[in-house]
């Protein structure tokens, strides 16, 4: 429950913040984003008054695999988040250097996505 | 009590550079983070030290201004971007699991994806002193219309730009994950009011960054927009507003000072119990203090903008004000664990008490910066820049050092030599005040921020030379630490699990811990396990359940 | 803990107290000794609105010498009076919590940044108010990177050359309210008179204007103040103020000077 306070206490803090904000100063831009931080933090806190994570001090993580593991999966190595990294890299840099960069680093993106779900699906 | 462990077989991990790239060890990817972070800072520490030789002489040409303005622009830039705050990721990677008794973190591939994102981040960004026209010149706030395609066409100023969109998306990340474990993964009897306050800082940063982070990637992609595909968003000439670039900046800009700061309060709130041999005082007031500092963080940034004559100052005057106040309980705690204590002296508490002496001076002048009228003479000059190397540098890094003193045992297994630490210090100490204490008189007497030169005063000229003397010492002082470093690493003495008599859980495994972390856990009834197992006759109050 | 406490810890307020008590007395020591108080730094103003920036600014400094003596002193005296002394393995008190002194110093800085607010909001007001009928208005355009001064009413311009370095001078009169009316041709840049102690951005977009009410002659460097490229570090400018009469002569051969330009041109 302490989580759940948590958020909300920044949520009602940020939406106040707003409205008191926006009548002083009627800027848009200020206005806008204190509200927008009191919907991010209200989600989190609804969620978290919705979805109680389990009794404080028990550790575990929820799991939606068919597979027979109680425990939580931790992968003990993994290429894909270098090979994400590395498309990503490339298609941010692509904006500069042409689109002719763009197509083949969006491929790149694509597989190693693929691959980073594969490796969660067949939990190696 | 014990933890169950993951003994089903599997691969043993490849060694070298493949072992490396495909890593989702948190331990790994911590000390990745860490040791990239002080490659950086020792980057962006080198172009300080060429920024405060140009300063040596009024109308030096040590540097031509152009490229001046790229290296105070990078310097700012890698500190803040590539330095401290993933030093402080990097850290809280390591050390969060082992606080809480996890063997792992929530998600290690996100993990490990966003240590990639933030050192190619990094690398795109200091890319661009390899251009033709150099890196990123307008400050590390990039302010439009200078930052505009038409006044700074270069390519390294979009280099920038898309380097702070990958590193951003690198700090979600992390703090995604981090607030993920730190909400699900505790071990029984790891309530959150028995969580050490190192993590709970983290925690808050996290959120912090939650919120921060997208606000400063939007309003890249927004500049980035009108710089390479025609859009008009902060072009005036057709209707767009220039301003707006600094709310967006700044909404983004005063939580990072705090994301800057939380993890280092953490730090020293870890070590000043230890080596006062004494329990954290006023724990949960420490806790609600940190939840204000960050929630009113959120809602001061204008009070970067007081000088446009465009925001409500009064508004951002007064919360301003009021950080000062959770920041001030801290302060009193941190006094309060040391009082009464038995007091040591090791590196770790030397950096940590050199944290509350500087810290505190950087606090103050900030408080005097928040009195509006102060601020209107103040702001944009040297005074400013004296504040923030203050609380970001007196306070932030000396924490950053004392952690490094404090866990480098439990990262290697070895001690750090402390004759040479006790050097570290000292030069550190005297180097840092001799180079910025004085700035707070130069930005009173009128020398702007970010100025090439200044004219042929000799007041004005004297300072100068007293803080570029400064700044050369404190790159001297670098130099025994890093000695430190090396030294041990051929031939350092042992530490043990526990060489300090720490109090929470990473003590109660091995240095370096073996990769599932835990072999057994202590019982968890207090928010220091490790103090009640071996001080059975001074436990802790059991409570806060 | 068997044995009497300490005189520090029964009457730990003293030791709290005694730095502060000292530090303030050596400020008083300042004050009444001859001086006045001290400036700490802030240059002495030459505007009405520069001399109450300048007060306020002595109050803040004195309250952050009391505060900091307070805060150095504990932590000095924390060091000091609890460093181990030989035995590195004794518990000392293990007391994690004293409620009354932790809501006295979460109130105590309350109520001080309470009254430093209302100061800061009073002073901010009277120093942005603006005149309906200034005794002179000049309109200030920046670009990169120099300055335009115009006097609208007496039609004179003053404008600096495009070397690096040069310096346009205005002349401004003595004991009378000046506006300035600020605008930029390009990007954001700002103005600053380190003796007027204020500064205001000139922004695309956004009208800026600022009053001050000179009260003392010299001659004072002004700068720009906000990061504008390339040749923002000599992007200056001189601000005299002289008594009424000489104001009125510069003024006049200005606009002389201004004549014959455009009859010799």
């Amino acid at each position: 429950m302490t989580q759940a306070r948590m958020f909300t206490a920044l949520a009602g803090f940020s939406v106040v913040a707003a409205i008191v904000y926006g009548i002083i100063s009627s800027e848009p831009a200020g206005t806008t984003l204190l509200l927008l931080t009191g919907g991010l933090t209200g989600l989190c806190g609804a969620y978290f008054s919705w979805r109680r994570p389990d009794k404080p001090g028990t550790a575990t993580t929820e799991q939606h695999v068919e597979a027979d593991a109680e425990e939580p999966w931790f992968p003990h190595s993994s290429p894909w988040p270098f090979a994400v990294a590395v498309s990503v890299v490339l298609l941010g840099n692509a904006a500069l250097l042409g689109l002719w960069l763009m197509l083949p680093a969006a491929v790149l993106l694509g597989a190693s996505v693929a691959g980073f779900a594969a490796q969660s699906r067949h939990r190696s | 009590m014990t933890v169950t462990v993951d003994l089903a077989p599997h691969a043993p991990p490849a060694s070298g550079l493949l072992g490396w790239l495909t890593t989702t060890d948190h331990k790994k990817i911590g000390i990745s983070y860490m040791v990239t972070a002080f490659g950086f800072f020792m980057l962006g520490g080198a172009l300080a030290e060429l920024i405060r030789a140009q300063l040596w002489s009024p109308g030096s040409t040590l540097v031509s201004a152009s490229t001046y303005n790229e290296l105070f622009t990078m310097h700012g830039s890698i500190m803040m971007y590539l330095f401290i705050v993933p030093f402080a990721v990097g850290l809280g990677n390591y050390i969060v699991p082992l606080h809480i008794g996890a063997k792992e973190m929530a998600f290690p591939r996100l993990n490990a994806l966003g240590y990639w994102l933030y050192l190619l981040g990094g690398l795109t960004m200091i890319s661009g002193f390899l251009t033709a026209d150099g890196a990123a010149d307008f400050g590390w706030t990039s302010y439009v219309p200078l930052s505009g395609s038409a006044r700074t066409p270069s390519v390294g100023a979009d280099l920038w730009l898309i380097a702070i969109v990958l590193t951003g998306l690198a700090g979600v990340l992390a703090s995604v994950n981090i607030v993920a474990t730190v909400l699900s993964m505790r071990a029984p009897g790891m309530s959150m009011f028995r969580m050490p306050i190192f993590t709970w800082n983290m925690l808050v940063t996290s959120i912090l960054v939650l919120i921060a982070f997208p606000v400063l990637t939007s309003a890249s992609f927004m500049l980035l927009a009108d710089r390479l595909l025609g859009g008009h968003i902060f072009d005036p000439a057709a209707g767009g507003v220039p301003i707006l670039w600094q709310h967006l900046f700044w909404f983004f800009g005063h939580p990072e000072v705090y994301i800057a700061a939380l993890p280092f309060f953490g730090i020293v709130t870890e070590i000043l119990p230890v080596f006062s041999r004494r329990p954290v005082f006023g724990y949960v007031g420490l806790v609600f203090a940190t939840m204000f500092i960050a929630a009113l963080s959120v809602g001061v940034w204008a009070h970067h903008m007081f000088a446009t004559g465009a925001v409500e100052v009064a508004f951002f005057s007064g919360l301003s004000f009021l950080i000062a106040v959770p920041t001030g309980v801290k302060f009193f705690n941190w006094i309060g664990t040391m009082w009464g204590g038995n007091l040591s002296f090791g590196a770790p508490m030397l950096f940590a008490i050199g944290f509350l002496l500087l810290f505190l001076l950087g606090g103050l002048t900030g408080v005097l910066l928040a009195s509006v009228s102060v601020d209107l003479q103040v702001t944009d000059s040297y005074f400013v820049v004296a504040h923030m190397h203050y609380v970001l540098f007196g306070g932030s890094a000396f924490a950053l050092f004392a952690a490094i003193y404090f866990w480098y045992p439990k990262f290697t297994g070895k001690r750090l030599h402390e004759g040479w630490a006790r050097a570290h210090f000292v030069l550190m100490f005297v180097g840092f005040n001799l180079t910025f204490a004085v700035q707070h008189e130069l930005g009173l007497q009128g020398m702007p921020r970010r100025v090439v030169t200044y004219p042929d005063d000799s007041l004005l000229t004297n300072l100068n030379r007293i803080s570029t003397v400064g700044a050369a010492l404190l790159g001297v002082s670098t130099l025994p630490f890093l000695w430190n470093v090396y030294r041990t690493w051929r031939r350092g003495e042992l530490a043990g699990d526990n060489p300090w008599d720490g109090h929470t859980l990473e003590w109660a495994t091995t240095s370096p811990p073996p990769p599932h972390n835990f072999d057994a856990l202590p019982p968890i009834r207090s928010n220091r396990p490790v103090w009640d197992l071996n001080h059975p006759d001074h436990q802790s109050p059991q409570g806060h359940g | 803990m068997d044995r009497e406490p300490s005189l520090a810890r029964r009457r730990w307020w003293i030791v709290a107290l005694l730095p502060v008590l000292i530090a303030l007395g050596v400020t008083a020591g300042f004050v009444f000794g001859g001086g006045g108080v001290p400036s700490f730094g802030m240059p002495e103003p030459v505007t009405e609105e520069g001399r109450r920036t300048h007060t306020l600014w002595q109050v803040l400094f004195i309250a952050a010498i009391g505060v900091g003596a307070l805060v150095w002193g504990l932590i000095a005296w924390s060091v000091l009076r609890y460093r181990g002394r030989g035995d590195a393995e004794r518990v000392p008190s293990q007391k994690a919590y004293n409620i009354p002194i932790e809501i006295v110093y979460t109130v105590a800085p309350i109520v001080v940044i309470i009254a430093i607010f209302i100061g800061t909001v009073i002073v901010q007001n009277k120093n942005s108010a603006l005149s309906a009928s200034p005794d002179v208005t000049v309109q200030v355009t920046g670009y990169q990177w120099q300055w335009k001064f115009e006097y609208e009413a007496e039609r004179v311009t003053i404008i600096g050359n495009s070397e690096p370095g040069s310096l346009p001078e205005i002349v401004l009169p003595v004991d009378a309210t000046v506006q300035f009316d600020l605008k930029t041709a390009d990007v954001i840049h700002s103005f600053w008179v380190p003796k007027f102690l204020t500064k205001r951005d000139l922004i695309p977009g956004v009208d800026n204007k600022i009053d001050v009410h000179t009260t003392a002659t010299g001659t004072f460097d002004g700068r720009c103040a906000e990061f504008c490229g390339i040749n923002h570090a000599t992007m200056n400018f001189v601000v005299r103020v002289v008594p009424r009469a000489e104001y009125d002569e510069w003024i006049t051969a200005q606009q002389a000077a201004t004549t014959d330009q455009a009859a010799a041109g």
